[in-house]
């Protein structure tokens, strides 16, 4: 597996086709039918967290588009047979450009995608392509690493808590890049992580951000949907940082910021260039150089210089003079994962099964 | 208005009261769609209609049906007993997890996919009926309440998935993402049209509903379970072993629910992944219900079922509207079809109606 | 462990076992009546909506409760109105229930996701609660912890210590007996079912005005079904109630301190812990029939009606 590296000037490209465009549908373009974009979520819009980062994108897609597109949104679809249906459905109804949003949903995709060959299919966090078939991801690693810098700086007691859900990858990757970044600020920094074996339970999130809290953390962040250990740290008066959406509102004295993911710069690009006709089946990982992984929602306490620190960190990322993951990096077991100045490549992050060494917590099972 | 109670249970209001249930919820569902300012006409149309307008669409409806219908019949043999096995949902889950050891086992074979599928089958079969056996010998040792220990075992059974995934069936190739290898094409259950995805499956389920049939109308077993379910004392009196039927029926829903689990990683999902019970074994309860716990009214109420779930997407695809919805309808419909049963037993005597009657 | 931590987690594992508390006691005084209510699940995630709603829209969390209790109780007469009044079975209307509230909750509820309250403040009573240790835990929580307590009393005086709860066991236990003793069989049971409802959505209202002053959709996790078991647990005692819900809303945090602390223990196997446990009591329980005490009210979940 190996990732597609954008084409330069693209950003430039898609600038002066945007341009062009009022051009075309002046003249008398506009019978042209709308382009038909559907959407297909596993957790419920409800849960508040990764599917409404999603759906964020998909308004303001409809507000940039405007008449050009016409989108359809689906949540709460279990992935196995349902999840067949459901985009079959879609692209039988006459989508021409589909996003299966859930890990779960990739093997559905690909049977699909099989049978639908003008369809255009964009699955998020897999690693499957087929001809009609890509596949998406934030580096939302990034984020947290930032995040990570921030926290380590405005630590005070140099513990930071981390509420995990399941150690499947995604999760681990956030907890490593946060580790890294938190002791890029502060070398001798802990982290402690507490898995509470679900994506969704807001009172465990919360008991367990109470106890990371207790334990001496600072600065509380998470991967759930729920923002429960949020509030735990408002309540308790530490710093928290928010995941997926900007959770500011749930902390509005402590807030340290929010790694929100933005998919609209993804999904413009990929209407447009199936709009185009120059959609092409990409492994297209996306991150800070296009504000994929943002962080917003900075807190009213927050130091000028712990925002002007990280904006550095960010600018050295955009410029690829920071790697988030680069070796030495041993996991908690004690074995080297990454040699020294060896850089991952994505096949080794999407597929991340180890928590770094010094790490508090360790990973279950 | 006043109730009075019927000399004889009506069998006109036995068959007319899941068609009463039907009609209240659709006229209150219509209520709400006008509510939220939704034309009510075509949103009914798109929710009941629309899902089964093709061959394709009955094909998927008779797909999202067969594992509701495998774990109806057998919940309804239970019931029938009056054991209230709450569990077709974990008895499912391990299913899924008997057939999918089996068949992962055989993922790599060059030949006899046919036995494989037939053996994965039986596993799926076996662990359901083994899960299903705890709790027979906890009513039949023990006397517990099989409501309360069918349901604890339900969420053990989901951890127990939950662990397997995550642990020794996860795909060692699946970049560590908790799901198993996908079974390879042979390993499938043959599909009963090239172009659908509904499988053999539903004749077994089929069967089973025959099966069902044929067992409570004419064979003595099917007489001794309905009389363990009117009382066990009498069905001690009449000579036969209450013991024997409690395990009977329980094993024979834990086949079936297990069967349904096999079914589902040998048919439309192809691997052992977290979620593969979207919540089927709940769902067969009220299918039970709403089929008045007849063969003929399960097979019925299944596939009414299976629409709603289908309809509630096609809301949220045309209209906008939450999948919530959906819940709501069913939960609706239970309502009105438990209440409707009531006039099977009663009538409602309007003022002034009896007097008529009188005279005529 | 220092002193303060120590009186941290004693403050949250108090608070951990309320919704749980709520739940099971209503579940235990609507059982001990013979009415079995699957529907726990619906109705707490109505409770919590409905509550969080309210407080959030009249910025009181006070009347945010009033509401969650009334809808408690809305729900609870349907269910002796199906179950009572139309004889529907308790199993079906239960299930009926839970999923119609899981649906409604998240209908009504869609619009309050992702925004925050304040909640209810705790009270801080003078002097105790700045006692070492126990103070904060004790004395200085939400008063919705201390009405839980306060129904935890009133239900042990109410089944255990009055007159009432020898009618509410003799319904629960053989109703066609109590009905010919001249007891209003229908009416208890109803009563009871209805006192269960509010209980139940107490129980979400606290999650959702207390615990996590937010809203998400199906945000009780599956408590309502262990409220059920803890009942179970608890052999039907009102005091083993009090107990178990507040071991297991200990347990949980018990879990995250064992991971801290280098423990292996699997997740998955401490998640479904209390399941396991409930099936042992059960089987310890049908050991000790003997003991009368500690059972199950026998006309539990089995349909009344006076005319037959």
């Amino acid at each position: 597996m190996h990732t597609t590296r954008k084409p330069r000037f693209q950003g430039l490209r898609r600038y002066l086709a945007g341009a062009l465009l009022p051009l075309f549908l002046a003249g008398g373009a506009q019978a042209q039918a709308p382009l038909k974009v559907a959407f297909m979520h596993e957790n419920p819009v409800g849960q508040g967290g990764w599917t409404l980062s999603h759906e964020l994108a998909r308004k303001k897609l409809e507000e940039h588009f405007g008449d050009r597109i016409e989108t359809t949104a689906l949540d709460g679809v279990p992935p196995g047979g349902d999840a067949e249906r459901v985009l079959t459905k879609l692209a039988r109804d006459g989508n021409q450009l589909i996003f299966a949003t859930s890990f779960g949903f990739m093997n559905s995709a690909v049977r699909v995608a099989k049978r639908f060959p003008k369809v255009k299919f964009e699955h998020a966090s897999g690693y499957t392509t087929a001809r009609n078939l890509g596949t998406y991801q934030i580096r939302a690693y990034q984020g947290r690493y930032l995040a990570g810098y921030a926290a380590a700086m405005v630590s005070k007691t140099g513990r930071l808590g981390y509420v995990g859900s399941f150690p499947i990858p995604e999760v681990l990757r956030g907890i490593n890049a946060y580790t890294i970044g938190a002791r890029a600020a502060k070398p001798d920094i802990q982290v402690e992580v507490a898995w509470i074996n679900s994506w969704s339970d807001a009172s465990r999130s919360r008991e367990a951000a109470d106890l990371l809290i207790a334990r001496g953390a600072d600065v509380i962040t998470h991967h759930t949907e729920t923002a429960a250990s949020i509030q735990a740290a408002e309540k308790a008066g530490v710093w928290s940082v928010g995941y997926q959406t900007d959770r500011s509102a749930f902390a509005p004295q402590h807030h340290l910021v929010s790694v929100a993911h933005n998919w609209y710069p993804i999904y413009v690009r990929k209407v447009q260039s199936v709009i185009d006709g120059t959609w092409k089946p990409h492994v297209d990982w996306v991150g800070v150089e296009e504000d994929a992984t943002q962080l917003v929602g900075w807190g009213p306490e927050v130091p000028e210089a712990v925002k002007t620190a990280v904006a550095g960190q960010r600018q050295r990322m955009i410029d690829g003079d920071l790697r988030v993951f680069r070796g030495p990096l041993s996991d908690d077991q004690g074995v080297q994962r990454v040699a020294d100045g060896e850089v991952p490549d994505d096949a080794a992050l999407i597929s991340m099964e180890w928590m770094l060494g010094g790490v508090i917590g360790g990973v279950p099972n | 208005m006043k109730l009075e109670k019927r000399a004889e249970p009506s069998a006109l209001m036995v068959y007319l009261s899941p068609v009463l249930a039907l009609l209240a919820t659709l006229l209150t569902g219509a209520a709400i769609f006008a509510i939220l300012g939704q034309p009510p006409a075509s949103v009914m149309t798109a929710f009941f209609i629309d899902p089964i307008r093709d061959f394709y669409g009955l094909s998927e409806l008779l797909l999202k049906a067969t594992p509701l219908l495998l774990c109806a019949v057998g919940l309804s043999l239970c019931f029938r007993a009056r054991v209230w096995n709450i569990g077709a949902e974990g008895q499912f889950i391990l299913g899924t997890l008997g057939g999918g050891v089996v068949a992962l086992a055989c993922n790599d074979m060059e030949s006899g996919f046919g036995w494989a599928l037939l053996v994965a089958s039986l596993a799926g079969m076996a662990a359901g009926m083994a899960w299903a056996a705890i709790v027979a010998l906890l009513k039949d040792r023990f006397d517990c309440s099989e409501i309360l220990t069918s349901i604890m075992l339900n969420y053990i059974a989901l951890q127990l998935l939950l662990w397997a995934v995550h642990g020794p069936l996860k795909d060692p190739a699946g970049f560590n993402f908790p799901e198993s290898a996908l079974l390879v094409e042979d390993l499938l259950l043959p599909t009963l049209h090239p172009d659908y995805r509904v499988h053999m499956g539903l004749l077994v389920a089929l069967g089973a509903a025959a099966g069902l049939w044929l067992l409570i109308s004419r064979s003595l077993l099917g007489f001794q379970v309905r009389v363990f379910g009117e009382s066990s004392a009498a069905a001690e009196y009449a000579g036969f072993s209450a013991r024997a039927i409690l395990w009977f029926v329980l094993a024979a829903c834990g086949a079936l629910a297990g069967l349904a689990g096999a079914f589902e990683v040998l048919g439309p999902v192809g691997q052992v992944t977290p979620n593969l019970s979207a919540g089927y074994g709940f769902s067969a309860i009220i299918v039970v219900f709403l089929g008045r716990n007849h063969p003929v009214g399960i097979v019925l109420a299944g596939l009414l079922f299976a629409l709603t779930f289908i309809g509630g997407e096609n809301l949220q695809i045309e209209f906008g509207l939450p999948r919530s919805i959906t819940q709501m309808f069913q939960g609706m419909l239970l309502f009105y079809l438990l209440a409707a049963d009531f006039l099977i037993n009663y009538r409602i005597r309007l003022p002034g109606f009896a007097a008529r009657e009188a005279r005529a | 462990m220092d002193a303060d931590l120590i009186a941290t987690l004693l403050f949250s594992t108090l608070r951990a076992g309320i919704p749980l508390l709520f739940c099971s006691l209503g579940v235990l005084l609507a059982e001990r009546s013979g009415m079995l209510n699957l529907g726990q699940e619906g109705m707490m995630l109505m409770g919590a909506v409905v509550g969080f709603i309210v407080a959030s829209n009249s910025g009181s969390p006070g009347l945010g409760v009033l509401a969650a209790a009334l809808t408690g109780l809305a729900f609870g007469a349907l269910f002796s109105l199906l179950t009572l009044k139309l004889q529907t079975n308790q199993v079906a209307t239960g299930l009926a229930m839970t999923i119609f509230g899981t649906g409604l909750s998240a209908f009504v509820g869609e619009n309050y996701v992702g925004t925050s309250i304040d909640g209810i403040a705790p009270l801080h009573i003078p002097l105790l609660s700045n006692l070492p240790v126990v103070g904060q835990a004790l004395f200085a929580q939400d008063w919705l912890l201390y009405l839980a307590w306060a129904l935890a009393l009133g239900s042990y005086w109410l089944l255990h210590r009055s007159r009432w709860g020898l009618m509410i066991s003799a319904v629960g236990e053989n109703p066609a007996v109590a009905h010919r003793l001249g007891l209003p069989v229908l009416r208890i049971r109803a009563l009871m079912a209805c006192i269960g409802g509010v209980m139940a959505a107490l129980g979400g209202a606290y999650l959702s005005l207390v615990y996590t002053p937010l809203w998400t959709e199906g945000m009780t996790a599956g408590r309502g079904w262990i409220a059920l078991a803890l009942v179970v647990l608890a052999g039907w005692r009102t005091g083993l109630v009090l107990v178990a819900a507040h071991v297991f809303g200990m347990a949980g945090i018990l879990n995250l301190l064992m991971q801290g602390g280098g423990i292996p223990v699997s997740a998955n196997l401490l998640a479904m812990a209390p399941y396991l446990l409930c099936i042992v009591a059960l089987v310890l329980l049908s050991r000790q029939r003997d003991f009368g005490r500690y059972q199950s009210p026998p006309g539990l979940g089995q349909n009344f009606s006076p005319d037959n």
